[in-house]
């Protein structure tokens, strides 16, 4: 066994441990766990990047031979873990006293336990796990981000009950997500994808309060009607086309008619897992959660592994175009809609969950748009948002747990209170929106990739200006201050200063290096049949030019930053009190919400029909290719 | 890439803002006579400038003079793209952080006056950029690429109603009625620009003349012609044509709420460069035959 193989396989194995060991653990001894576990898998999962960069690979196959104990072994244990999951599952949804969720737990069970039984149990998959360039970036978002979060959740959750539950369910999560993605075959991934939805009920589950119950069942509901639709998909490729591993399965360049419906249930699942409208009301729900969950389920785990899915399915769905347009229309009315209901909220939370929506809706639409240079463009929104979604939880997280308020109107001169967690914000707001950071070029190369289907352009346009508005409302709530002299700010926990600070400089490491990023690794990583994404203007400037445009905006932005600081003096006698016609007063103006929740309920409604309609046709089109 | 162009291209952003000031002038001169004034000398811009820079220095806080400054470097690097040959999304998502940049400089500052500004700022932003990502789309199909060096190309004759909303956000950037609503200096007394003096006041207004100078440099692009005199002729005459129409309007119509302000160029601008794009689209494909 070669040590990346040995590295990727314990990206799923020392998570479930660490998840062992944190649910009994006391409180103490728990913190040195969650520490020690955290420390390990950021090591594995950052040595294996490193690893997988510096050899330069296309991909690590881990054949049958290569996972250390019998493949049988491994076989049985996740068949039968699956079954007990799946009835787990059932029991979880009659608890909650869901009938849908009970009938999408047996409709699961029906199904994979059906097929099984058809197709044979315990049959010993050719290559059960592989680790390409797409599943390296998630997994070490995954490893790394994830793992922060677990440090950052010590101090945050001190004080809270169940904290082994909790610890460990985390820790699964980050487990059952690299082994989702490592999976070749579908049924581990289903395995490990059922698992994700468990860890999400039970953080979403974890406060027990109604609210908590009411989020964490709904979520419930939704994600498994998405298992029922991966596993039929899954089922249908293995009954069809006789292959259960995902590269024979993308390797089927003559997939058609009815065919069609594994890239379309498979996409429908990931649109369950990833929140997109019109499902995505748990994730909205999920709020309720401790902060660190909604940093966990929003960037490391959770959504990834739906747009994930999708990602995967590209080269299926570039088959029958029309159902790959369909799916980019439902992506790029999800990421203007989301942008639209941001705007109408006063919830920190709950903007940054519109932003994940709408920013997984944008690398949906560059999925469904399907050109090498749109793939690259999904790949890099999904890995700078990731990290910069979240580094803004979890400074949300901070806010909340020092001074208790998610309202924005209630952050108003945050950066006398917490400079640091301010100087966070800001730069995780700018890398969400503005150049030269990473994101940025992930929106550059959609934008150019939409000139393909102009009515996309229209909804990115709209929807880029309208996060333009909400992330600036929200910082400049942040910042507006008067010269009162500071008041001592409170000395965070290192907890929190830790992680804030190297998601930060992760994230202009990142920045810095996206031409290196764009030219080495993300434009080689697409899959069979297509060409370089060279041609497209984005990329090429990206990968040969763009020092001259990047370093030029870093030139500027250092010099609009430097140039003040440097000459700028200021003394007492410069001083000016702001104009209040005459008043001795500061008084402040509250935010500007378009109606608030009245538009967001209109507007919701209208988003959802519309994309409910879209995954209505995603189904139907199928059927339609088969008739015509 | 050619280096020496860099060069001239920054010689040409160092001189811009002259030119727009000497526009600005003539602009002034041109809504004097409408009005029935003789108007001030050409030059007044600039006097303006100098007579602000050589005021005592005041400010509330230096956050807003970095955002500030930000925002003017942030201008200034879009024109430089521009005038480089840059791809014009790379520049709209530049002037997306200029416009950033300067409403939280606004919002920096606990003004009542500044703090509405730059919530209308904002939603000015909202209004207007994705007007002007359709207006490159439409440069797009023409040219067959987002560059932005000059072709010779007459957009303008493909592209006249996508012209017609790029006067739109001609009219909000100037800050011109009747979209004049951050700035409203009847009514919240210059909005995000309340608490500038001096020489910041002077920098901002800089910034203002750098992204003036990119739009008139968007409306040059509509003009183009093999032969370079013709060419530089055709685009001056095609922004003195902007200008006097966006002081037309201005002279003759009221300042519109905020809110109508967005609907009308979010709307008719969508709208005008959409249909215009259907057109040019048709044209290519050859679904309505031309000659």
């Amino acid at each position: 066994m070669q040590l990346i193989e040995t590295l990727a396989l314990l990206t799923i194995l020392l998570p479930t441990l660490g998840a062992l060991l944190a649910f009994p653990a006391g409180d103490k001894a728990r913190k040195w766990v969650v520490l020690a576990f955290a420390a390990a898998i950021i090591l594995v999962g950052g040595v294996m990047t490193l690893m997988f960069l510096y050899e330069g690979k296309g991909a690590v196959d881990l054949g049958k031979d290569s996972l250390g104990v019998d493949i049988n072994a491994w076989v049985w244990g996740i068949t039968a873990l699956d079954l007990a999951l799946m009835v787990f599952l059932l029991y979880l949804g009659a608890r909650s006293r869901s009938i849908i969720a009970v009938v999408a737990a047996i409709l699961q069970m029906v199904i994979v336990v059906g097929f099984e039984a058809w197709h044979g149990f315990g049959e010993a998959p050719a290559m059960p796990f592989v680790l390409d360039r797409l599943a390296l970036v998630l997994v070490a978002v995954c490893c790394i981000i994830g793992s922060l979060i677990a440090v950052f959740s010590i101090h945050y959750m001190e004080g809270r009950a169940k904290k082994g539950r909790f610890f460990a369910f985390v820790f699964l999560f980050l487990g059952a997500m690299n082994g989702a993605v490592l999976s070749n075959e579908l049924l581990w991934l289903f395995f490990f994808w059922e698992v994700t939805t468990l860890c999400s009920y039970y953080l979403i589950f974890h406060d027990e309060t109604p609210e908590a119950k009411a989020s964490a069942r709904l979520a419930l509901e939704i994600t498994l009607w998405g298992g029922v639709a991966l596993a039929a998909g899954i089922a249908y490729a293995g009954w069809k086309y006789g292959t259960l591993e995902m590269d024979k399965l993308m390797g089927m360049g003559d997939l058609a008619g009815l065919g069609l419906v594994i890239p379309a249930l498979l996409v429908i699942g990931g649109m369950t897992k990833s929140a997109q409208v019109p499902f995505q009301s748990w994730l909205l729900g999920a709020m309720v959660a401790p902060t660190p969950v909604s940093a966990l389920l929003h960037s490391s785990t959770m959504v990834n592994l739906g747009v994930y899915a999708i990602i995967r399915m590209a080269p299926l769905l570039k088959l029958y175009l029309p159902l790959s347009y369909t799916i980019a229309l439902a992506g790029g009315i999800t990421f203007a809609a989301t942008a639209g209901l941001a705007l109408t909220q006063r919830n920190v939370k709950r903007v940054l969950a519109y932003s994940t929506i709408g920013n997984l809706g944008l690398v949906v639409m560059c999925v469904g748009i399907n050109t090498p240079a749109s793939l690259v463009a999904a790949v890099f929104i999904l890995l700078f948002h990731a990290v910069s979604k979240g580094m803004l939880f979890l400074s949300a997280g901070v806010i909340d747990h020092e001074l208790g308020t998610k309202d924005i109107e209630e952050m108003g001169g945050l950066s006398e209170r917490m400079p640091f967690v301010t100087m966070i914000i800001v730069l995780g707001s700018v890398s969400m929106m503005l150049p030269p950071f990473g994101l940025f070029a992930g929106k550059w190369l959609s934008v150019e990739a939409a000139t393909q289907m102009p009515m996309l352009l229209l909804l990115l346009g709209v929807g880029s200006a309208a996060t333009v508005l909400y992330y600036t409302k929200w910082v400049g709530r942040l910042i507006s201050r008067t010269h009162a002299t500071p008041k001592p700010a409170e000395p965070l926990s290192m907890y929190y200063k830790v992680p804030l600070g190297a998601i930060a400089a992760g994230i202009l490491m990142l920045s810095i290096l996206t031409p290196f990023f764009a030219n080495s690794f993300a434009f080689n990583m697409l899959p069979a049949g297509y060409a370089s994404p060279h041609g497209s203007a984005a990329a090429d400037l990206l990968a040969s030019n763009s020092y001259i445009w990047i370093g030029a905006v870093f030139l500027f932005l250092a010099a609009g930053l430097a140039l003040p600081i440097a000459l700028v003096a200021v003394k007492d006698k410069d001083k000016a009190k702001v104009y209040t016609c005459g008043e001795d007063i500061e008084p402040q103006v509250a935010g500007h919400y378009f109606g608030g929740e009245r538009t967001e309920t209109t507007l919701t409604d209208l988003a959802v029909s519309v994309c409910a309609g879209l995954a209505i046709a995603v189904m139907l089109l199928p059927y339609i290719a088969e008739v015509f | 890439m050619d280096y020496l162009w860099l060069v001239i291209a920054t010689v040409i952003t160092l001189i811009a803002p002259f030119a727009v000031a000497v526009l600005a002038g003539v602009d002034r001169r041109i809504t004097a006579r409408m009005q029935n004034r003789v108007g001030p000398p050409i030059m007044q811009p600039i006097y303006d400038l100098m007579k602000l820079l050589a005021k005592t220095k005041m400010l509330v806080n230096k956050g807003q003079i970095i955002l500030a400054t930000l925002y003017v470097t942030m201008s200034i690097l879009a024109l430089w793209m521009f005038v480089a040959g840059a791809d014009l999304l790379i520049i709209f998502f530049v002037l997306s952080a200029a416009a950033a940049f300067y409403t939280l400089a606004a919002y920096s500052v606990l003004s009542p006056f500044s703090q509405l500004g730059a919530t209308r700022e904002l939603i000015q932003v909202l209004a207007y950029e994705p007007v002007v990502l359709m207006v490159f789309f439409g440069v797009f199909l023409v040219n067959g690429s987002f560059s932005s060096a000059a072709t010779d190309n007459m957009l303008i004759l493909w592209l006249p109603l996508t012209f017609a909303a790029m006067i739109l956000v001609l009219l909000v950037k100037l800050q011109k009625s009747p979209y004049d609503v951050a700035e409203a200096h009847t009514e919240i007394v210059g909005g995000p620009e309340i608490e500038y003096s001096g020489k910041f006041l002077a920098l901002v207004k800089v910034g203002h003349w750098y992204e003036a100078a990119l739009m008139f440099a968007v409306i040059s692009l509509f003009f183009g012609h093999p032969n370079l005199y013709i060419a530089f002729a055709g685009k001056l005459i095609l922004v003195f044509l902007a200008l006097f129409i966006v002081i037309l309007v201005d002279n003759s119509t009221a300042r519109l709420r905020f809110g109508q302000m967005a609907r009308v160029v979010l709307t008719y601008g969508l709208a005008l460069t959409a249909v215009n794009a259907l057109v040019v689209w048709a044209v290519q494909e050859g679904v309505i035959p031309w000659p």
